[in-house]
């Protein structure tokens, strides 16, 4: 069964069609990318998929289960964590504070006994604690434990919010334009990380994004939306020779404008 | 020195206090300000660590005042049993009211919870026969303590009101205290930071703010309860807007969001508005630029000057967390 | 029921609703514009009141002249509470922005009684003629004079927004401030300029209550909490919807207390927003209440 399946989804606002019948699939394990010319509805996508807009029609299946139309904290609770294309972390708080707010719905408790400190509820704060400090090994930002979060650089901030969406233990990880902003050392970083959640922790990924060197190298398959509709879909290098693609990115050769 | 040392030291000093004052008039105040220190925290755990501003909690005060005033006047209940009915009663209105209204966006939020306030203030003082309108109710009977039938206190002595308030303060601290720390309070804390994030995190800001707002309601009622037997009468005002306007100073003056600052708001709001005494008819002239200063420049309250973050370090940014540890 | 009394009290309603109107409209501006819950807009309404009384009781100034002279204060202090407190606290979170403008209005309010006592003012107007019998209906002079500058404030108001360039600019900033910024527009003046014309209407509805009945300072926070519902009512970024609302609230508490009871009058327009906010919380004329994001 697919990790995720997608199946004719469309959203209009007012006069704009922003995403038209779009149908994919992203199987387990894999890393898919969705890209496409800006205004192509790959954000509004993402919003839709993970409950922060509601479909005007079609489905969205998370291994089988339809959470089309749930509320984003019950997308997210089903194991779909998304990061947003502006950074958004919880600025005013250190780092690994932010991790132990993303780290909430496994440390919620019961109620009663959470608020009357019974030990279950210490002990599962412990394990979180713990696991915390691994994702931030994992990602890179150890160092960075006690720093708040606004005084992180940018590329590190763009780790951070990688980092809160995997405390909550995802099965699909959504990343909008996760190397936006980043130097081509950092993005080639950011490469290798998501090879290895993939390879090491068997996370499918889905991800928009518009540095085409990160796109080819990482991706299983490539995904090309454009004015709200699917145009592709294939390996990277499928869709790189695709006529409709480099049509779609106005005529110009694909790397220049992916550059 | 910890925040909850701090608190914990107030209250210690609170409890030997009665034996260097005598004074019926300072220890009326001192009760005075432990009732608004309840009624404030109780304010607090929805403004402060849910980041709602609720204009309507003068209700829920006056919930409890109510409940208490009726059952122990009418039904002739003691007041052991009417302090938790209040609560109940309280808190109740507050799911009922917040199950509706917190779904709404924050600005009309405000104004919601603000208008159901109003509705039930003009409910309560049309209602002559049932709830007697703008009479009131006078002659609510103080509490007494007894043990098998000795009786251990009769609450004829403002000391004796001194300890009950101190206690119920207590308390109400201690449950804000629990409450904050709590999974729960963790995640109100999250929707207030960055509520969309809070959002893809899994966090469900309607039902966090709901939990916090009935926690308010229920620490409210029972303020309303004690308000009630202290000053033995309840009347329409206290369902009006000036209760939830001095609550809502208090924990801005204070410092929104912690445990000190809505106990420090109480103490200093209660602190110059005797001071402004001498200066009778411009007193509240005077203490409405006070509100505006204090919000203008000390816009987190005065904890915010002991526990101002650290200052902030020169703008050397951490350098290269890329390069590290994907190297393995 | 009597179709004369019927209309007494929809006249009568009307009349009121044109208070509700003019303060809604200009609360409608600054709440929807600059996201500010202004609580001290009652205070100014009723300080335009008293500075009319002022000026033509005291100072026995003719009302032609002390309106444009308290209109011309209202937009200076207008100004001043912008450039002096809001200006400064433009991106603060909702809750300081509403303390400072309680704590404003507990200044003004309580100035006030200090310098003019809580008896009720009038404004002079001059109108002391005998009323106008229309069928059966009555209607005084300073009544007719009351809605007459209401719809004449109003109709300015929306020309004032709709052509000139200040409006288009402001009307920018009311639906995509991130945009008029892009497109340079100055968004601090406009700012300015919307609380100024804010406080000018609040102002100028206290001055026609004070003509027809009388203003005191205990009035302020009843109507600053109205001009709130009358918003809700209309709906909030709905300028339309604010005077349509004041009409519409205005008329509804004069017939509730005309033909049903007095007592709950006040509380008609809190009744009305509640079932408005659960059934149609996008107000009559307005955008969805509830949250997207």
């Amino acid at each position: 069964m697919a990790m995720l399946e997608i199946d004719g989804v469309s959203k209009r606002y007012g006069g704009l069609q922003a995403v038209k019948d779009v149908t994919l699939r992203v199987g387990k394990g894999e890393i898919v990318s969705l890209i496409g010319p800006n205004g192509a509805g790959k954000t509004t996508l993402f919003n839709l998929i993970t409950g922060f807009a509601r479909p005007d029609s079609g489905r969205v299946r998370l291994e089988g289960e339809d959470v089309t139309g749930l509320s984003p904290e019950a997308v997210a609770r089903h194991g779909m964590v998304r990061s947003f294309q502006i950074t958004n972390v919880f600025a005013n708080m250190p780092v690994i504070e932010n991790l132990r707010l993303a780290s909430y719905l496994r440390m919620r408790s019961p109620l009663l006994s959470d608020v009357f400190g019974l030990r279950s509820a210490r002990d599962r704060a412990a394990r979180t604690m713990k696991e915390a400090n691994g994702i931030l090994d994992l990602v890179g930002l150890a160092r960075f434990r006690d720093t708040p979060a606004k005084r992180l650089a940018y590329g590190q901030l763009r780790l951070l919010e990688i980092a809160i969406a995997l405390c909550v233990r995802p099965r699909l990880l959504l990343l909008d334009e996760p190397a936006a902003g980043l130097n081509s050392r950092e993005g080639e970083k950011l490469t290798e990380l998501l090879r290895r959640l993939r390879d090491g922790r068997g996370l499918t990924v889905l991800l928009v994004e518009h540095d085409m060197d990160l796109v080819m190298s990482v991706s299983d398959r490539v995904v090309v939306l454009n004015f709200g509709e699917k145009i592709a879909e294939g390996t990277p290098a499928e869709v790189k020779e695709n006529p409709q693609v480099i049509e779609a990115y106005l005529g110009t050769p694909f790397e220049e404008e992916a550059a | 020195m910890t925040e909850n040392r701090i608190v914990l030291l107030l209250l210690a000093l609170a409890a030997v206090l009665p034996a260097f004052v005598g004074d019926q008039y300072v220890m009326h105040l001192l009760i005075m300000t432990f009732f608004y220190a309840m009624l404030s925290t109780s304010l607090n755990l929805i403004v402060g660590y849910v980041g709602e501003l609720s204009l309507g909690h003068a209700a829920f005060l006056g919930l409890g005042a109510y409940t208490s005033a009726v059952l122990s006047t009418e039904a002739g209940l003691p007041f052991w049993l009417c302090l938790p009915a209040a609560g109940i009663v309280a808190g109740t209105a507050a799911l009922a009211v917040g199950a509706i209204t917190l779904r709404l966006e924050g600005h009309f939020f405000v104004l919601i919870s603000l208008a159901f306030a109003e509705v039930l203030r003009y409910v309560v003082m049309n209602s002559v026969e049932l709830l007697r309108g703008p009479l009131g109710y006078p002659n609510i009977p103080a509490p007494s303590l007894s043990f098998g039938g000795t009786v251990l206190a009769d609450f004829a002595s403002k000391a004796h009101f001194y300890y009950l308030g101190l206690a119920l303060l207590a308390a109400t601290l201690y449950a804000a205290w629990r409450f904050a720390r709590s999974s729960f309070g963790l995640g109100a804390l999250a929707v207030r930071e960055n509520r969309r994030l809070a959002r893809a995190v899994g966090i469900d800001p309607f039902r966090h703010a709901l939990v916090a707002f009935v926690a308010g309601g229920v620490l409210a009622g029972i303020a309303g309860s004690f308000y009630a037997h202290y000053l033995t009468f309840v009347g329409p005002e206290v369902l009006g807007f000036s209760f939830t306007l001095s609550a809502l100073m208090m924990v801005v003056i204070g410092g929104r969001g912690t445990l000190l600052g809505p106990l420090l708001g109480a103490a200093v709001v209660g602190i110059t508005l005797e001071l402004l005494r001498s200066v009778n008819e411009a007193r509240l002239s005077i203490f409405g630029i006070l509100l505006v200063l204090a919000v203008m420049f000390l816009p987190d309250g005065l904890v915010s000057l002991r526990w101002r973050r650290r200052p902030e370090p020169a703008e050397e940014s951490p350098t290269e967390a890329l390069d590290s540890p994907l190297r393995s | 029921m009597l179709l004369s009394d019927f209309l007494q009290f929809a006249l009568n309603g009307l009349v009121t609703g044109c208070f509700y109107a003019l303060t809604a409209l200009g609360l409608s501006l600054v709440f929807g514009l600059m996201n500010i819950v202004n609580f001290a807009h009652g205070a100014l309404f009723v300080l335009g009141g008293m500075l009319a009384s002022v000026a033509t009781e005291r100072l026995g100034l003719p009302l032609w002249a002390a309106i444009p002279a308290v209109l011309a204060i209202m937009w200076g202090l207008g100004v001043v509470i912008e450039a002096g407190l809001l200006a400064r606290m433009r991106d603060a979170h909702i809750l300081p922005v509403t303390l400072v403008t309680i704590g404003l209005s507990v200044f003004l309010v309580n100035t006030m009684l200090m310098l003019f006592g809580t008896e009720p003012k009038n404004v002079k107007t001059g109108l002391e003629g005998a009323p106008i019998f229309l069928g059966d209906v009555i209607i005084s002079q300073s009544r007719i004079l009351a809605i007459g500058v209401s719809v004449v404030a109003i109709i300015a108001t929306w020309l004032l927004i709709s052509h000139t360039r200040a409006g288009r600019a402001m009307r920018a900033v009311f639906q995509q401030p991130e945009a008029a910024a892009l497109a340079g527009i100055p968004i601090a003046r406009i700012h300015s300029f919307t609380f100024a014309l804010g406080t000018t209407l609040a102002g100028l509805a206290g001055i026609l209550l004070g003509a027809v009945f009388v203003v005191d300072p205990s009035r302020a926070e009843p109507a600053a909490v109205k001009a709130f519902v009358v918003i809700i009512l209309g709906g909030i970024g709905s300028l339309p919807g604010a005077v349509l609302g004041g009409l519409l609230l205005g008329l509804a508490e004069s017939l509730w207390g005309g033909f049903v009871s007095t007592g709950y009058m006040d509380a008609v327009g809190f009744v009305l927003v509640i079932a408005i906010l659960l059934f149609r919380p996008s107000g009559l004329l307005g955008a969805p209440a509830s949250r997207v994001g």
